[in-house]
Protein backbone atom coordinates (compact mmCIF):
# COMPACT_ATOMS: atom_id res chain seq x y z
CA UNK A 1 0.00 0.00 0.00
CA UNK A 2 3.00 2.32 0.75
CA UNK A 3 4.56 1.55 -2.18
CA UNK A 4 1.40 2.52 -4.17
CA UNK A 5 0.77 5.88 -2.73
CA UNK A 6 4.66 6.72 -3.50
CA UNK A 7 3.47 6.24 -7.27
CA UNK A 8 0.72 8.27 -6.47
CA UNK A 9 3.19 10.71 -4.82
CA UNK A 10 5.28 10.48 -7.94
CA UNK A 11 2.92 11.25 -10.28
CA UNK A 12 1.07 14.08 -8.19
CA UNK A 13 4.91 15.08 -8.44
CA UNK A 14 5.62 15.47 -12.40
CA UNK A 15 1.81 17.08 -12.67
CA UNK A 16 2.97 19.57 -10.33
CA UNK A 17 5.69 20.30 -12.24
CA UNK A 18 4.11 20.28 -15.46
CA UNK A 19 1.75 22.63 -13.97
CA UNK A 20 4.81 24.82 -12.59
CA UNK A 21 6.47 24.79 -16.08
CA UNK A 22 3.90 25.22 -18.48
CA UNK A 23 1.59 27.56 -16.30
CA UNK A 24 1.31 30.40 -18.88
CA UNK A 25 -0.33 27.70 -21.51
CA UNK A 26 -2.59 26.67 -18.74
CA UNK A 27 -4.08 30.10 -17.47
CA UNK A 28 -4.36 30.50 -21.14
CA UNK A 29 -7.00 27.90 -21.50
CA UNK A 30 -8.47 28.62 -18.65
CA UNK A 31 -9.14 32.27 -20.28
CA UNK A 32 -9.95 30.41 -23.32
CA UNK A 33 -12.60 28.51 -21.31
CA UNK A 34 -14.11 31.69 -19.56
CA UNK A 35 -14.60 33.54 -23.36
CA UNK A 36 -15.96 30.20 -24.39
CA UNK A 37 -18.87 30.24 -21.86
CA UNK A 38 -19.01 33.92 -21.89
CA UNK A 39 -20.40 33.16 -24.95
CA UNK A 40 -22.41 30.15 -24.53
CA UNK A 41 -24.44 32.28 -22.25
CA UNK A 42 -24.63 35.63 -24.10
CA UNK A 43 -25.51 33.83 -27.42
CA UNK A 44 -28.60 31.44 -25.49
CA UNK A 45 -29.64 35.26 -23.71
CA UNK A 46 -29.59 37.60 -26.56
CA UNK A 47 -31.16 37.59 -30.50
CA UNK A 48 -29.28 39.72 -33.13
CA UNK A 49 -29.18 43.55 -33.01
CA UNK A 50 -30.84 43.41 -29.55
CA UNK A 51 -28.63 42.91 -25.84
CA UNK A 52 -30.84 41.97 -22.59
CA UNK A 53 -28.20 39.97 -20.76
CA UNK A 54 -29.24 41.40 -18.06
CA UNK A 55 -32.95 40.41 -18.36
CA UNK A 56 -31.75 37.04 -18.30
CA UNK A 57 -33.29 34.25 -16.10
CA UNK A 58 -30.21 34.29 -13.26
CA UNK A 59 -31.48 30.59 -12.10
CA UNK A 60 -30.93 29.31 -15.83
CA UNK A 61 -26.98 30.79 -15.45
CA UNK A 62 -26.27 30.20 -12.33
CA UNK A 63 -27.23 26.18 -13.28
CA UNK A 64 -25.03 26.46 -16.51
CA UNK A 65 -22.32 27.67 -14.40
CA UNK A 66 -22.60 24.80 -12.27
CA UNK A 67 -22.68 22.52 -15.24
CA UNK A 68 -20.17 24.07 -17.14
CA UNK A 69 -17.96 24.15 -14.37
CA UNK A 70 -18.63 20.31 -14.03
CA UNK A 71 -17.79 20.05 -17.51
CA UNK A 72 -14.49 21.80 -16.58
CA UNK A 73 -13.82 18.72 -14.39
CA UNK A 74 -14.80 16.38 -17.12
CA UNK A 75 -12.64 17.62 -19.78
CA UNK A 76 -9.52 16.78 -18.19
CA UNK A 77 -11.30 13.60 -16.52
CA UNK A 78 -12.03 11.82 -19.79
CA UNK A 79 -8.89 13.44 -21.99
CA UNK A 80 -5.64 14.21 -19.93
CA UNK A 81 -5.10 10.17 -19.18
CA UNK A 82 -4.74 9.75 -22.77
CA UNK A 83 -3.43 12.55 -23.55
CA UNK A 84 -0.05 12.30 -20.83
CA UNK A 85 0.18 8.58 -21.95
CA UNK A 86 0.36 9.81 -25.32
CA UNK A 87 2.91 12.18 -24.53
CA UNK A 88 5.08 9.67 -22.85
CA UNK A 89 5.04 7.27 -25.42
CA UNK A 90 5.76 9.98 -28.47
CA UNK A 91 8.57 10.99 -25.89
CA UNK A 92 9.90 7.58 -25.26
CA UNK A 93 9.40 7.47 -21.28
CA UNK A 94 6.59 4.78 -20.61
CA UNK A 95 9.08 2.05 -21.17
CA UNK A 96 10.95 3.73 -17.91
CA UNK A 97 8.07 4.43 -15.92
CA UNK A 98 6.34 0.60 -16.66
CA UNK A 99 9.34 -0.56 -15.05
CA UNK A 100 7.45 -1.47 -12.23
CA UNK A 101 6.45 -4.42 -9.94
CA UNK A 102 2.88 -2.62 -10.11
CA UNK A 103 0.71 -1.75 -12.71
CA UNK A 104 0.79 1.28 -14.92
CA UNK A 105 -3.17 2.13 -13.22
CA UNK A 106 -1.45 3.35 -10.19
CA UNK A 107 0.33 5.76 -12.07
CA UNK A 108 -3.26 6.41 -14.27
CA UNK A 109 -4.47 7.43 -10.65
CA UNK A 110 -2.20 9.10 -9.26
CA UNK A 111 -2.37 11.75 -12.47
CA UNK A 112 -5.91 11.72 -12.08
CA UNK A 113 -5.76 12.78 -8.25
CA UNK A 114 -3.10 15.50 -9.09
CA UNK A 115 -5.27 17.17 -11.86
CA UNK A 116 -8.07 17.08 -9.41
CA UNK A 117 -6.29 19.23 -7.03
CA UNK A 118 -4.95 21.38 -9.84
CA UNK A 119 -8.35 21.64 -11.30
CA UNK A 120 -10.23 22.66 -8.32
CA UNK A 121 -7.62 25.96 -8.18
CA UNK A 122 -8.72 26.93 -11.67
CA UNK A 123 -12.34 25.88 -11.00
CA UNK A 124 -12.54 28.22 -8.09
CA UNK A 125 -10.79 30.78 -9.92
CA UNK A 126 -13.58 29.98 -12.82
CA UNK A 127 -16.69 30.33 -10.16
CA UNK A 128 -15.30 33.55 -8.60
CA UNK A 129 -15.27 35.11 -12.20
CA UNK A 130 -18.25 33.62 -13.69
CA UNK A 131 -20.48 34.89 -10.31
CA UNK A 132 -18.98 38.45 -10.70
CA UNK A 133 -19.40 38.73 -14.47
CA UNK A 134 -22.96 37.58 -14.71
CA UNK A 135 -24.29 39.29 -11.33
CA UNK A 136 -25.15 36.20 -9.54
CA UNK A 137 -24.49 34.40 -6.22
CA UNK A 138 -24.33 30.61 -6.12
CA UNK A 139 -24.03 29.06 -2.64
CA UNK A 140 -22.75 25.29 -2.64
CA UNK A 141 -22.63 23.37 0.18
CA UNK A 142 -20.00 20.93 1.64
CA UNK A 143 -22.24 18.01 0.53
CA UNK A 144 -21.86 18.68 -3.12
CA UNK A 145 -18.30 17.40 -3.11
CA UNK A 146 -19.70 13.59 -2.10
CA UNK A 147 -21.84 13.41 -5.16
CA UNK A 148 -19.14 15.45 -7.10
CA UNK A 149 -16.72 12.44 -6.11
CA UNK A 150 -18.39 9.54 -7.54
CA UNK A 151 -19.59 11.71 -10.92
CA UNK A 152 -15.46 12.20 -11.17
CA UNK A 153 -14.87 8.23 -10.25
CA UNK A 154 -17.16 7.55 -13.53
CA UNK A 155 -15.58 10.39 -15.84
CA UNK A 156 -11.96 9.11 -14.15
CA UNK A 157 -12.93 5.90 -15.91
CA UNK A 158 -14.16 6.94 -18.95
CA UNK A 159 -10.92 8.47 -18.84
CA UNK A 160 -9.13 5.01 -18.10
CA UNK A 161 -11.23 2.94 -20.79
CA UNK A 162 -9.74 5.66 -23.12
CA UNK A 163 -6.24 5.69 -21.69
CA UNK A 164 -6.60 1.94 -21.99
CA UNK A 165 -7.50 2.36 -25.67
CA UNK A 166 -3.99 4.69 -26.20
CA UNK A 167 -1.97 2.34 -25.11
CA UNK A 168 -2.90 0.06 -28.36
CA UNK A 169 -4.15 2.59 -30.89
CA UNK A 170 -2.30 5.52 -29.97
CA UNK A 171 -3.73 8.24 -32.00
CA UNK A 172 -7.00 8.79 -30.19
CA UNK A 173 -7.21 12.54 -29.61
CA UNK A 174 -10.21 13.43 -31.75
CA UNK A 175 -12.26 10.47 -30.21
CA UNK A 176 -11.61 11.73 -26.68
CA UNK A 177 -12.60 15.68 -27.93
CA UNK A 178 -15.75 14.30 -29.66
CA UNK A 179 -16.84 12.61 -26.09
CA UNK A 180 -16.03 15.55 -24.17
CA UNK A 181 -18.33 17.88 -26.33
CA UNK A 182 -20.64 15.07 -26.57
CA UNK A 183 -20.64 15.51 -22.44
CA UNK A 184 -20.90 19.61 -22.96
CA UNK A 185 -23.64 18.97 -24.92
CA UNK A 186 -25.68 16.20 -23.91
CA UNK A 187 -25.34 15.82 -19.96
CA UNK A 188 -27.59 18.95 -19.63
CA UNK A 189 -24.57 20.81 -18.46
CA UNK A 190 -25.75 23.90 -20.54
CA UNK A 191 -28.75 22.71 -22.54
CA UNK A 192 -31.41 21.77 -20.62
CA UNK A 193 -31.98 18.15 -21.60
CA UNK A 194 -35.57 18.73 -21.80
CA UNK A 195 -35.24 20.66 -24.80
CA UNK A 196 -33.97 16.99 -26.31
CA UNK A 197 -36.42 14.71 -28.30
CA UNK A 198 -36.64 11.58 -26.13
CA UNK A 199 -34.25 8.95 -27.37
CA UNK A 200 -31.44 11.93 -26.99
CA UNK A 201 -32.91 12.26 -23.19
CA UNK A 202 -32.13 8.23 -22.67
CA UNK A 203 -29.07 8.55 -24.40
CA UNK A 204 -27.97 11.51 -22.04
CA UNK A 205 -28.87 9.05 -18.93
CA UNK A 206 -26.62 6.60 -19.54
CA UNK A 207 -23.51 9.49 -20.14
CA UNK A 208 -21.36 9.37 -16.87
CA UNK A 209 -22.01 13.29 -15.75
CA UNK A 210 -25.43 13.34 -16.39
CA UNK A 211 -27.33 12.13 -13.29
CA UNK A 212 -24.82 13.32 -10.79
CA UNK A 213 -25.31 16.86 -12.57
CA UNK A 214 -28.80 16.57 -11.40
CA UNK A 215 -28.34 15.41 -8.23
CA UNK A 216 -25.43 18.09 -7.51
CA UNK A 217 -27.94 20.81 -8.94
CA UNK A 218 -30.73 19.34 -6.87
CA UNK A 219 -28.85 19.96 -4.06
CA UNK A 220 -27.35 23.32 -4.86
CA UNK A 221 -30.46 24.69 -5.84
CA UNK A 222 -33.38 23.22 -4.77
CA UNK A 223 -31.97 22.65 -1.82
CA UNK A 224 -33.16 19.17 -1.67
CA UNK A 225 -32.01 17.12 1.66
CA UNK A 226 -29.47 14.25 1.62
CA UNK A 227 -32.38 12.19 2.58
CA UNK A 228 -34.83 12.80 0.18
CA UNK A 229 -31.34 12.00 -2.68
CA UNK A 230 -30.71 9.19 -1.05
CA UNK A 231 -34.56 7.76 -0.91
CA UNK A 232 -34.86 8.61 -4.91
CA UNK A 233 -34.21 5.97 -7.49
CA UNK A 234 -32.01 8.08 -9.92
CA UNK A 235 -29.32 8.50 -6.98
CA UNK A 236 -29.10 4.14 -7.24
CA UNK A 237 -29.16 4.73 -10.88
CA UNK A 238 -26.68 7.45 -10.80
CA UNK A 239 -23.95 4.79 -8.00
CA UNK A 240 -24.75 2.27 -10.77
CA UNK A 241 -23.75 4.46 -13.64
CA UNK A 242 -20.50 5.97 -11.97
CA UNK A 243 -19.68 2.61 -11.10
CA UNK A 244 -19.55 1.09 -14.40
CA UNK A 245 -17.74 3.11 -15.70
CA UNK A 246 -15.21 3.18 -13.42
CA UNK A 247 -15.19 -1.00 -13.52
CA UNK A 248 -15.40 -0.51 -17.49
CA UNK A 249 -12.49 1.77 -17.45
CA UNK A 250 -10.40 -0.23 -14.73
CA UNK A 251 -11.11 -3.81 -16.81
CA UNK A 252 -10.14 -1.83 -20.12
CA UNK A 253 -7.22 -0.40 -18.73
CA UNK A 254 -5.71 -3.93 -16.77
CA UNK A 255 -6.28 -5.83 -20.37
CA UNK A 256 -5.26 -3.55 -22.47
CA UNK A 257 -2.18 -2.94 -20.83
CA UNK A 258 -1.58 -6.94 -20.75
CA UNK A 259 -2.32 -6.64 -24.52
CA UNK A 260 0.53 -3.49 -25.18
CA UNK A 261 3.07 -5.49 -23.02
CA UNK A 262 2.29 -8.45 -25.04
CA UNK A 263 2.80 -6.44 -28.20
CA UNK A 264 5.69 -4.63 -27.36
CA UNK A 265 3.53 -1.31 -27.51
CA UNK A 266 4.56 0.43 -24.61
CA UNK A 267 7.76 1.35 -26.61
CA UNK A 268 6.33 2.46 -30.02
CA UNK A 269 4.12 5.20 -31.24
CA UNK B 1 21.73 -13.82 -7.76
CA UNK B 2 21.53 -16.21 -10.91
CA UNK B 3 19.30 -15.01 -13.96
CA UNK B 4 17.70 -18.00 -15.82
CA UNK B 5 16.13 -17.66 -18.87
CA UNK B 6 14.22 -20.63 -20.24
CA UNK B 7 12.97 -21.61 -23.77
CA UNK B 8 12.16 -17.73 -24.19
CA UNK B 9 9.94 -17.35 -27.46
CA UNK B 10 8.94 -14.43 -28.80
CA UNK B 11 6.74 -14.30 -32.10
CA UNK B 12 5.17 -10.99 -33.78
CA UNK B 13 2.61 -11.38 -36.02
CA UNK B 14 1.78 -8.37 -37.87
CA UNK B 15 -0.73 -7.76 -40.87
CA UNK B 16 -0.15 -11.42 -42.33
CA UNK B 17 3.86 -11.66 -41.39
CA UNK B 18 4.93 -13.74 -38.75
CA UNK B 19 8.38 -12.79 -37.19
CA UNK B 20 9.62 -14.67 -34.67
CA UNK B 21 12.20 -12.42 -32.69
CA UNK B 22 13.39 -14.67 -29.67
CA UNK B 23 13.05 -18.53 -30.82
CA UNK B 24 13.65 -20.98 -27.73
CA UNK B 25 16.45 -18.86 -25.92
CA UNK B 26 17.75 -20.04 -22.68
CA UNK B 27 20.40 -19.32 -20.60
CA UNK B 28 21.70 -18.87 -17.10
CA UNK B 29 23.11 -15.28 -15.75
CA UNK B 30 25.29 -15.29 -12.93
CA UNK B 31 25.93 -12.21 -10.65
CA UNK B 32 29.35 -10.23 -10.59
CA UNK B 33 29.18 -10.53 -14.17
CA UNK B 34 29.30 -8.33 -17.48
CA UNK B 35 27.48 -10.08 -20.40
CA UNK B 36 27.64 -9.18 -23.89
CA UNK B 37 24.65 -9.81 -26.31
CA UNK B 38 25.96 -9.79 -29.91
CA UNK B 39 24.11 -9.65 -32.96
CA UNK B 40 23.11 -8.09 -36.00
CA UNK B 41 19.91 -5.91 -36.64
CA UNK B 42 17.08 -7.88 -35.93
CA UNK B 43 18.58 -10.56 -34.54
CA UNK B 44 16.57 -10.24 -31.29
CA UNK B 45 18.45 -8.39 -28.85
CA UNK B 46 15.96 -5.54 -27.77
CA UNK B 47 13.46 -7.96 -27.46
CA UNK B 48 15.29 -10.65 -24.89
CA UNK B 49 15.97 -7.15 -22.96
CA UNK B 50 12.61 -6.10 -22.66
CA UNK B 51 11.50 -9.95 -21.77
CA UNK B 52 13.64 -9.82 -18.85
CA UNK B 53 12.23 -6.52 -17.57
CA UNK B 54 8.71 -7.25 -18.08
CA UNK B 55 8.13 -5.19 -20.60
CA UNK B 56 7.35 -7.45 -23.38
CA UNK B 57 5.09 -10.47 -22.20
CA UNK B 58 7.24 -13.64 -24.38
CA UNK B 59 4.59 -16.21 -25.81
CA UNK B 60 6.65 -19.16 -24.21
CA UNK B 61 9.17 -19.54 -21.94
CA UNK B 62 9.67 -17.60 -18.56
CA UNK B 63 12.51 -15.70 -16.69
CA UNK B 64 13.88 -16.75 -13.11
CA UNK B 65 15.58 -14.38 -10.92
CA UNK B 66 16.84 -16.98 -8.14
CA UNK B 67 14.48 -19.55 -9.51
CA UNK B 68 11.17 -17.07 -8.93
CA UNK B 69 9.37 -17.08 -12.23
CA UNK B 70 8.62 -13.53 -13.96
CA UNK B 71 5.55 -14.23 -15.74
CA UNK B 72 2.94 -14.58 -14.76
CA UNK B 73 2.35 -13.13 -11.62
CA UNK B 74 6.02 -13.05 -10.36
CA UNK B 75 6.27 -9.06 -11.43
CA UNK B 76 7.79 -7.83 -8.17
CA UNK B 77 11.08 -9.39 -9.47
CA UNK B 78 11.54 -6.24 -11.64
CA UNK B 79 12.19 -4.06 -8.30
CA UNK B 80 15.69 -6.22 -8.89
CA UNK B 81 15.83 -4.52 -12.06
CA UNK B 82 17.40 -1.36 -13.16
CA UNK B 83 17.45 -0.30 -17.24
CA UNK B 84 18.56 1.75 -19.86
CA UNK B 85 16.64 0.84 -23.06
CA UNK B 86 17.63 1.60 -26.55
CA UNK B 87 15.42 4.44 -28.06
CA UNK B 88 13.58 5.56 -25.33
CA UNK B 89 14.28 8.59 -23.70
CA UNK B 90 14.47 6.77 -20.27
CA UNK B 91 14.27 10.17 -18.39
CA UNK B 92 12.22 13.44 -18.64
CA UNK B 93 13.76 15.93 -20.48
CA UNK B 94 11.76 19.00 -19.43
CA UNK B 95 13.02 17.72 -15.83
CA UNK B 96 16.67 18.59 -14.12
CA UNK B 97 18.43 16.26 -12.97
CA UNK B 98 17.36 16.73 -9.69
CA UNK B 99 13.72 16.38 -10.49
CA UNK B 100 14.11 13.19 -12.23
CA UNK B 101 15.69 11.51 -9.41
CA UNK B 102 12.61 13.31 -7.33
CA UNK B 103 10.11 11.34 -9.67
CA UNK B 104 11.74 7.79 -9.64
CA UNK B 105 12.57 7.93 -6.09
CA UNK B 106 8.79 8.32 -5.74
CA UNK B 107 8.06 6.14 -8.28
CA UNK B 108 9.93 3.46 -7.13
CA UNK B 109 8.83 3.88 -3.20
CA UNK B 110 12.57 4.91 -2.08
CA UNK B 111 13.29 7.10 0.96
CA UNK B 112 13.72 10.89 -0.71
CA UNK B 113 16.16 11.97 1.40
CA UNK B 114 18.76 9.56 1.22
CA UNK B 115 17.82 8.77 -2.75
CA UNK B 116 18.53 12.11 -3.37
CA UNK B 117 21.51 12.38 -1.42
CA UNK B 118 22.84 9.12 -3.57
CA UNK B 119 21.93 10.57 -6.78
CA UNK B 120 23.83 13.82 -5.69
CA UNK B 121 27.08 12.03 -4.91
CA UNK B 122 26.70 10.25 -8.47
CA UNK B 123 25.62 13.35 -10.62
CA UNK B 124 28.88 14.66 -9.11
CA UNK B 125 30.90 11.33 -9.45
CA UNK B 126 29.91 11.87 -13.02
CA UNK B 127 31.21 15.31 -13.25
CA UNK B 128 27.66 17.03 -13.41
CA UNK B 129 27.35 18.56 -9.88
CA UNK B 130 26.90 22.31 -12.03
CA UNK B 131 23.78 20.90 -13.97
CA UNK B 132 21.92 19.80 -11.31
CA UNK B 133 18.81 22.46 -11.71
CA UNK B 134 19.72 22.45 -15.48
CA UNK B 135 16.50 21.02 -17.65
CA UNK B 136 18.13 17.92 -19.44
CA UNK B 137 16.71 19.12 -22.69
CA UNK B 138 20.06 21.99 -22.30
CA UNK B 139 22.49 18.80 -22.19
CA UNK B 140 25.12 16.88 -24.08
CA UNK B 141 24.17 13.21 -24.68
CA UNK B 142 26.52 11.84 -22.53
CA UNK B 143 25.16 14.30 -19.80
CA UNK B 144 21.74 13.16 -20.50
CA UNK B 145 23.26 9.09 -20.89
CA UNK B 146 24.71 9.39 -17.43
CA UNK B 147 21.80 11.10 -15.51
CA UNK B 148 19.92 8.07 -17.44
CA UNK B 149 22.25 6.02 -15.58
CA UNK B 150 22.10 7.16 -12.46
CA UNK B 151 18.71 6.92 -12.22
CA UNK B 152 18.24 3.70 -13.30
CA UNK B 153 20.41 2.75 -10.32
CA UNK B 154 19.28 4.95 -8.04
CA UNK B 155 17.36 1.94 -6.47
CA UNK B 156 20.36 -0.36 -5.95
CA UNK B 157 18.75 -2.90 -8.55
CA UNK B 158 20.48 -6.47 -8.71
CA UNK B 159 20.59 -6.53 -11.96
CA UNK B 160 21.33 -3.63 -14.73
CA UNK B 161 20.23 -4.23 -18.54
CA UNK B 162 21.68 -2.09 -20.61
CA UNK B 163 20.59 -1.90 -24.38
CA UNK B 164 23.09 0.12 -26.66
CA UNK B 165 24.44 2.31 -23.50
CA UNK B 166 27.35 3.93 -25.35
CA UNK B 167 25.11 5.01 -28.38
CA UNK B 168 26.33 8.38 -29.68
CA UNK B 169 28.82 8.81 -26.63
CA UNK B 170 32.26 10.50 -27.35
CA UNK B 171 34.84 8.43 -26.83
CA UNK B 172 35.91 10.36 -23.42
CA UNK B 173 32.38 9.91 -22.03
CA UNK B 174 32.03 6.17 -23.73
CA UNK B 175 34.86 5.56 -21.81
CA UNK B 176 33.71 6.94 -18.27
CA UNK B 177 30.40 5.10 -18.90
CA UNK B 178 32.29 1.62 -19.47
CA UNK B 179 34.79 2.34 -16.14
CA UNK B 180 31.25 2.97 -14.76
CA UNK B 181 29.66 -0.41 -15.53
CA UNK B 182 32.63 -1.93 -15.06
CA UNK B 183 32.50 -0.80 -11.09
CA UNK B 184 29.04 -1.55 -10.88
CA UNK B 185 29.43 -5.34 -11.47
CA UNK B 186 32.84 -5.75 -9.87
CA UNK B 187 32.70 -4.25 -6.85
CA UNK B 188 29.15 -4.71 -5.53
CA UNK B 189 28.49 -8.14 -7.31
CA UNK B 190 25.95 -7.41 -9.44
CA UNK B 191 25.03 -9.15 -13.02
CA UNK B 192 25.15 -6.56 -16.07
CA UNK B 193 23.55 -7.61 -19.35
CA UNK B 194 24.78 -5.25 -22.17
CA UNK B 195 24.19 -4.90 -25.87
CA UNK B 196 25.71 -3.19 -28.31
CA UNK B 197 26.95 -3.22 -31.61
CA UNK B 198 30.46 -1.30 -30.77
CA UNK B 199 32.02 -4.76 -30.50
CA UNK B 200 35.21 -3.25 -29.11
CA UNK B 201 33.39 -1.42 -26.22
CA UNK B 202 32.23 -4.89 -25.20
CA UNK B 203 35.11 -6.65 -25.57
CA UNK B 204 36.30 -3.97 -23.12
CA UNK B 205 34.14 -4.86 -20.76
CA UNK B 206 32.22 -7.87 -20.69
CA UNK B 207 33.30 -11.01 -18.97
CA UNK B 208 31.02 -13.02 -21.34
CA UNK B 209 29.88 -12.84 -25.19
CA UNK B 210 26.83 -14.30 -26.54
CA UNK B 211 25.99 -14.85 -29.98
CA UNK B 212 22.18 -14.12 -30.79
CA UNK B 213 20.71 -14.90 -34.51
CA UNK B 214 17.83 -14.58 -35.55
CA UNK B 215 16.41 -15.13 -32.14
CA UNK B 216 18.24 -17.92 -31.62
CA UNK B 217 21.15 -18.77 -28.87
CA UNK B 218 24.32 -19.49 -30.98
CA UNK B 219 27.29 -19.44 -28.81
CA UNK B 220 29.13 -17.95 -26.14
CA UNK B 221 32.40 -17.58 -25.22
CA UNK B 222 34.53 -16.11 -22.67
CA UNK B 223 36.35 -12.79 -23.60
CA UNK B 224 39.13 -14.15 -22.09
CA UNK B 225 39.01 -17.38 -24.33
CA UNK B 226 38.20 -15.35 -27.17
CA UNK B 227 41.96 -13.60 -26.82
CA UNK B 228 43.71 -16.88 -26.07
CA UNK B 229 42.62 -18.83 -28.50
CA UNK B 230 45.83 -19.81 -29.88
CA UNK B 231 44.18 -21.47 -32.94
CA UNK B 232 43.48 -17.99 -33.99
CA UNK B 233 46.19 -15.63 -32.62
CA UNK B 234 48.68 -14.92 -35.59
CA UNK B 235 51.75 -12.77 -35.70
CA UNK B 236 53.44 -9.88 -38.21
CA UNK B 237 56.69 -10.66 -38.50
CA UNK B 238 58.84 -7.47 -40.25
CA UNK B 239 61.95 -8.70 -41.85
CA UNK B 240 64.67 -6.69 -43.97
CA UNK B 241 65.05 -7.94 -47.53
CA UNK B 242 68.04 -9.23 -47.44
CA UNK B 243 67.83 -11.86 -50.38
CA UNK B 244 65.48 -11.47 -52.19
CA UNK B 245 65.43 -14.63 -53.92
CA UNK B 246 63.90 -16.09 -51.25
CA UNK B 247 60.72 -14.21 -51.64
CA UNK B 248 58.79 -16.78 -53.61
CA UNK B 249 60.07 -19.37 -50.93
CA UNK B 250 58.25 -17.32 -48.45
CA UNK B 251 55.17 -16.64 -50.05
CA UNK B 252 54.30 -20.50 -50.18
CA UNK B 253 54.98 -20.42 -46.68
CA UNK B 254 52.98 -17.47 -45.08
CA UNK B 255 49.67 -16.62 -46.55
CA UNK B 256 49.80 -12.98 -46.58
CA UNK B 257 52.97 -11.06 -47.88
CA UNK B 258 53.04 -7.14 -47.96
CA UNK B 259 56.00 -5.75 -49.95
CA UNK B 260 57.12 -2.32 -48.51
CA UNK B 261 60.42 -0.13 -49.18
CA UNK B 262 62.65 -2.31 -47.94
CA UNK B 263 60.92 -4.83 -45.40
CA UNK B 264 58.53 -7.48 -45.57
CA UNK B 265 55.45 -7.89 -43.36
CA UNK B 266 54.44 -11.48 -43.30
CA UNK B 267 51.07 -12.29 -41.30
CA UNK B 268 51.97 -15.99 -39.84
CA UNK B 269 49.14 -18.17 -38.53
CA UNK B 270 50.82 -20.55 -36.26
CA UNK B 271 48.97 -23.82 -37.48
CA UNK B 272 51.46 -26.06 -38.91
CA UNK B 273 54.52 -25.42 -37.00
CA UNK B 274 55.53 -23.56 -33.94
CA UNK B 275 56.27 -19.27 -33.36
CA UNK B 276 60.22 -20.66 -32.63
CA UNK B 277 60.92 -22.76 -36.04
CA UNK B 278 59.23 -20.16 -38.04
CA UNK B 279 61.97 -17.78 -36.34
CA UNK B 280 64.64 -20.08 -37.19
CA UNK B 281 63.87 -20.94 -40.17
CA UNK B 282 63.71 -16.74 -41.52
CA UNK B 283 66.69 -16.56 -39.73
CA UNK B 284 68.56 -19.83 -41.06
CA UNK B 285 67.56 -17.78 -45.04
CA UNK B 286 69.10 -14.98 -44.29
CA UNK B 287 66.37 -12.89 -43.32
CA UNK B 288 67.12 -9.71 -40.67
CA UNK B 289 64.04 -9.85 -38.10
CA UNK B 290 63.44 -6.57 -37.06
CA UNK B 291 59.74 -6.92 -35.75
CA UNK B 292 57.38 -9.18 -34.21
CA UNK B 293 53.72 -8.38 -33.44
CA UNK B 294 51.30 -10.74 -31.74
CA UNK B 295 47.66 -10.28 -32.24
CA UNK B 296 45.16 -11.76 -30.39
CA UNK B 297 41.92 -12.29 -32.14
CA UNK B 298 39.06 -9.79 -31.30
CA UNK B 299 35.78 -9.86 -30.98
CA UNK B 300 35.23 -8.40 -34.45
CA UNK B 301 36.85 -10.96 -35.75
CA UNK B 302 34.61 -13.63 -33.79
CA UNK B 303 31.23 -11.65 -34.68
CA UNK B 304 33.09 -11.87 -39.14
CA UNK B 305 33.54 -15.03 -38.68
CA UNK B 306 29.84 -16.04 -37.01
CA UNK B 307 27.86 -13.42 -39.66
CA UNK B 308 29.65 -12.49 -42.42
Amino acid sequence: MKKIISIIFAECYREFVYAKRYSIERFSSIVMLFFIFFGIVYSSTTSFGSHHLNNSDPISVSHRIVGFLMWFFALDAVGHLSSSLREDLHIGILEQIALSPYPLMFNMLGRSVSRLFINMFFAFLLFITFQLTFKVKIYIPITVFIFFLITYAGLYGLGLFFAGLTLIFKRLGPVTTITRFLLLIFTGAIIPLNTFPYFLRVFAQTLPMTLGLNIIREIIFEKTSLQAIFTNQNFYLFIVNSLFYLLLGIFTFIILEKKARSKGALGTY
Amino acid sequence: MVLKLKNLTKIYKNKGFIITALNDFTYEFKSGKVYGIVGLNGAGKTTLIKSICGLLIPDRGNVFFDNNPLYPNGMYNLKKIGAILEGSRNIFWNFTPIQNAKYFAYLRGLPLKETLNKAIRLFEEFGLSEKLNTPVRNLSQGMKQKIAITISILHNPQILLLDEPTLGLDPIAGNKMQEYILNFARDSDRLVIVTSHQLSILENICDKIIFLKKGCFVSSYDIEEIKMNSKKIKYIIKVEKGNTNNTSLLTSMFGKIVNSDNMLVLEFLPKEFELNSCIEFLIKKGFIIKDIEKIAPSLEDLFMEEFA
